[in-house]
């Protein structure tokens, strides 16, 4: 579903950031990115969301070489992808619900349907009492387990979560990784950021290893992924 | 299916960048609408004076010797009634030609000694077309001393003015566009970089260029008709006192300054051209500056 092959890319004039990049997440699979700080899991992450273009290499996300795509071919492949911000980017000004009906609403349907789909994606993040909170008055767990439910109303293919743990405690980390879990057995494809190991260590999922730039090791405990 | 609005801006966050932006297009608008009006009311005692001069022909004749002076006006008017195409043909008397003169010498300042000459005023029928410098040749042999004057040289002059002041309104007009779609230019920049995180974030999760500009040109659309709508009220509010005061003075040169549904219409329409012109450089500015964007 997600092929990358051999695939570079920098940041305007810079340096290359990531190099040689080359694997292949297949439909269903759960996998992890780590690395230290600095390895270029971000810069892996925003090619995957579309956030960036590649300088070199070749990127083919269901079935469409990416690199090639039209920019206007852009938004409905997006529109594929669930992305879990590591800084939530939730819109202040817009409720828990509004921010999780948003994606819907882009894509268009009838509101009352997406208003009913958002309400019961809150409940089962366990925000079904925050409903009408601005993310401001929430707390980093309830943040983004909002942020969750974002990316996963519109049933993505392929949901990216960057450092879901990172803000929240132990607890919290194990029950949003669970939850994460049910998301890949209703079938979406799943890839978390994570510099965390002790997280990856308790989930047994593979993991894709960056350092400098560079996939290093592709760890293969996991279902349906190749290098 | 219904339009799609997102409503995903924040009302406050462009605040300092578009708070103005209702004042400088009233003040867009105001300029606009004087502008306007002065051309309409430019043109419409042109076409008042034209329309009129353009069927007028005048003859006079010129001898001190008041029984040829009588015989050659009775010829003149004779040939003239005569010509297809002339609907009337009147003598002024000597009272009606004193009183032509009377606002250029004062009154009781015009006496029956003053040597005048004879006037003939000669309306043409609707749509006639004659040869003046025919008549005239013609006219000099029933009548030597008569001479015609179909005003063209004074109605060249006045269009050529009137052209003038016409063509200075339409420039007013087309700057106060280009400063209108400037400064909303950097008002929709200013915008955009206050609702840069929504936006990106919008843009990351499939938001559409077009559904993002949205956003953008409705909010400038309000704006933009709000500050038409106090522009044309206070431009409505000068114009009025203007006509009043025009109308006491008496200036019947300005003629009467009425004002046809069409130009009503026009004028009507500047609050919606602003806002349409706003809207449109939003829009604009805000596609381009998401094209820069993967």
């Amino acid at each position: 579903m997600i092929l990358f092959e051999n695939v570079g890319m920098r940041y305007g004039l810079g340096p290359e950031v990531l190099h040689n990049i080359s694997f292949e997440l297949r439909a269903g699979s759960f996998h992890f990115l780590t690395g230290p700080s600095g390895a270029g899991k971000s810069s892996l992450m925003r090619l995957l969301y579309l956030a960036h273009r590649p300088s070199r290499g070749s990127i083919t996300m269901f079935g469409k070489n990416v690199v090639a795509a039209r920019r206007d071919e852009l938004p409905a492949l997006r529109r594929r992808i669930g992305v879990v911000f590591q800084d939530f980017r939730l819109l202040e000004h817009l409720t828990a619900l509004e921010n999780v009906m948003l994606p819907l609403r882009i894509a268009g349907g009838e509101e009352k349907l997406i208003r009913e789909h958002a309400e019961e994606l809150l409940h089962w993040v366990g925000l079904g009492d925050r409903l009408a909170a601005r993310p401001s008055t929430l707390s980093g767990g309830e943040q983004q387990r909002v942020a969750i439910a974002r990316a996963v109303i519109a049933k993505p293919d392929l949901l990216l979560a960057d450092e879901p743990t990172g803000n929240v405690d132990s607890e919290m980390a194990d029950r949003l990784m669970h939850l994460l879990m049910e998301l890949n057995k209703h079938g979406t494809t799943m890839l978390i950021a994570t510099h965390d190991m002790a997280v990856v260590n308790s989930m047994g999922a593979a993991q894709l290893h960056l350092a400098g730039g560079v996939l290093q090791l592709v760890g293969a405990r996991g279902s349906g992924h190749g290098a | 299916m219904a339009r799609r609005r997102l409503k995903a801006l924040a009302a406050g966050a462009d605040r300092v960048s578009t708070r103005l932006l209702p004042w400088v297009v009233a003040v867009m608008v105001f300029l606009s609408a004087l502008a306007l009006a002065a051309l309409l009311a430019v043109h419409g005692s042109v076409s008042a004076w034209t329309g009129d001069m353009e069927r007028k022909l005048t003859v006079q004749v010129t001898t001190g010797d008041q029984a040829s002076r009588e015989r050659q006006v009775s010829a003149a008017a004779a040939y003239l009634r005569a010509l297809p195409g002339v609907d009337a043909v009147h003598i002024l008397a000597d009272r009606e030609i004193l009183d032509l003169l009377e606002p250029w010498l004062g009154a009781g300042n015009v006496d029956g000694d003053l040597p005048v000459p004879a006037l003939i005023d000669v309306t043409l029928a609707e749509g006639a077309t004659v040869h003046p410098s025919a008549i005239a040749a013609r006219l000099k042999t029933v009548a030597p001393d008569a001479s015609l004057d179909d005003h063209e040289q004074w109605l060249g002059r006045v269009r050529d003015l009137a052209a003038m002041i016409e063509g200075v309104a339409v420039a007013v007009l087309a700057l106060v566009t280009l400063a209108t779609i400037a400064i909303v230019v950097f008002g929709a920049h200013a915008g955009l970089a206050a609702h840069r995180a929504t936006i990106e974030t919008l843009h990351l999760i499939g938001a559409h260029d077009k559904l993002i500009a949205r956003e953008f040109q409705d909010r400038f659309l309000l704006l933009g008709l709000k500050g038409g709508v106090i522009g044309l009220a206070l431009a409505a509010a000068s114009i009025f006192v203007a006509r009043r005061i025009i109308g006491e003075l008496g200036v019947g040169v300005l003629g009467p300054m009425t004002i046809s549904m069409e130009e009503l219409a026009a004028l009507f329409s500047l609050p919606l051209f602003a806002a349409l012109v706003t809207m449109l450089t939003a829009r604009f500015t805000v596609l381009a500056a998401l094209r820069r964007m993967v």
